[in-house]
């Protein structure tokens, strides 16, 4: 049984091995909803393996710069979509459902989400419930989609993942 | 005691299924090197701590490992066979909910009282099996007096909850409901994340993967008293099968996320 479970992980850590990783990131430069222009960065990664499944992250993350938020693109059977937190404040009046506070416009599911310009929209605004939470704002919202340019490349690991700006103010 | 605003951050690691002693465990310094890192040099004052249970565990699995022992004469055998029980007996103790893991789950309340005392906003980040154990125990506190009360989050001894590659989707742990908070308008917020080939979230020893799309999400109710904001979130840790199930504390999704939930 030991042979066995050892030889497993080997199998495992093999397959692993062969594995092709990739990061998909882009940035953009554009307001926040308090009126400050920075720079904001998307990312997802995807790993593909001969021998085994394919995987991707089921979120597209986006990072404001000077600003700890983090906002998530979560794949859903609807879509890719941004569902409103407890500090998310919908500011569209014209959109119904409350509890969306964007999409990803290009595709439905992440494993089809390629290079290229990528269409976002953001309905919420940042909204502290208390004196617990700091302000935290992120890409304006607006009717209009943002188009984030990204790139593809392939890590050795997902260390390599490009991290949040650095705020320069 | 109220939770103080102006107190670092306290992340309190709960780990999983382990083999080894207390010593060994500190899982809570890679999550701080994960947020550190993450961070990239933005301000945010935060702490970790890990809370540490196997030596209870193997107290109680003790005598039954000596058992074993007495059957084997190869040295080898007597290894694979002692880390085969240590971890199947840890899972059995949690599965069983008897003294042991009473005792597990009181120390860890005791201590989420201990740190809400001190007046840190605490958040648990709990892995594997451990995610059991904290969720046992926040659902436990809810509904005690003068704590988790909906409306005042200063009373709450922890303000998120965060599972890594849980089995807590699978049905012979019988969880399937959360506690409600009741009538108001803040929320409590658990975040579940899970490799879609992890074998302890999917329940497959081959690491077929998970296709759905919620797990925790389940445990909500449509009622508004519940109060707790539940999301699933897929990850891709670049590994599959068993080291996808370790390989969650330095992914830098959950990172970022974490950044975000303290900052």
């Amino acid at each position: 049984m030991g042979s066995a479970l050892r030889g497993l992980l080997l199998v495992a850590l093999i397959l692993s091995g062969c594995a092709h990783r990739y990061v998909y990131s882009g940035t953009l430069e554009a307001p926040d909803s308090v009126g400050n222009v920075s720079q904001h960065l998307i990312y997802w990664n995807k790993t593909t393996r001969p021998l085994w499944y394919d995987s991707q992250e089921g979120s597209v993350r986006i990072l404001p710069q000077c600003s700890l938020n983090t906002l998530t693109y979560d794949e859903q059977p609807n879509g890719i979509i941004f569902r409103a937190r407890d500090r998310d404040k919908h500011v569209l009046e014209s959109l119904p459902d409350k509890h969306v506070c964007g999409r990803i416009l290009n595709a439905n599911r992440i494993v089809d989400l390629l290079e290229g310009d990528i269409g976002v929209t953001v309905f919420c605004q940042d909204a502290p419930q208390d004196d617990l939470d700091s302000p935290q704002p992120y890409l304006k919202a607006r009717e209009q989609p943002y188009e984030f340019p990204v790139s593809r490349r392939e890590v050795q690991d997902f260390s390599e993942i490009p991290k949040r700006p650095q705020c320069s103010r | 005691m109220a939770v103080d605003p102006t107190k670092p951050k306290r992340v309190l690691v709960i780990h999983g299924v382990q083999s080894g002693a207390d010593a060994d465990l500190n899982q809570h310094k890679l999550v701080e090197e994960l947020i550190k890192n993450r961070l990239n040099n933005a301000p945010l004052r935060f702490d970790t701590e890990m809370y540490r249970y196997e030596n209870i565990n193997d107290q109680a699995q003790r005598r039954l490992r000596q058992v074993f022992k007495l059957f084997l004469t190869n040295i080898i055998a007597e290894k694979v066979v002692d880390l085969t029980a240590d971890i199947v007996l840890d899972v059995l103790i949690a599965l069983k909910g008897d003294t042991t893991a009473q005792k597990i789950r009181q120390g860890l309340v005791d201590r989420l009282l201990e740190i809400h005392e001190e007046g840190n906003p605490l958040y648990l980040v709990a892995h594997s099996l451990g995610t059991i154990y904290a969720f046992d125990a926040v659902n436990q506190l809810i509904g005690t007096p003068g704590l988790f009360e909906r409306d005042n989050r200063k009373s709450w001894p922890a303000l998120g909850l965060i599972t890594l590659g849980s089995p807590i989707g699978l049905r012979m742990f019988k969880r399937n409901r959360v506690k409600p908070l009741g009538q108001g308008g803040k929320f409590l917020r658990w975040i579940n994340y899970w490799d879609r080939t992890d074998p302890v979230v999917s329940g497959s020893f081959y690491g077929k993967p998970y296709e759905g799309y919620i797990i925790a999400e389940r445990f909500t109710t449509e009622s508004d008293d519940c109060g707790w904001i539940i999301q699933d979130k897929v990850v891709d840790v670049g590994k599959a099968w068993l080291p996808a199930h370790v390989g969650y504390w330095s992914h830098p999704g959950l990172g970022d996320d974490l950044v975000s939930l303290l900052g």
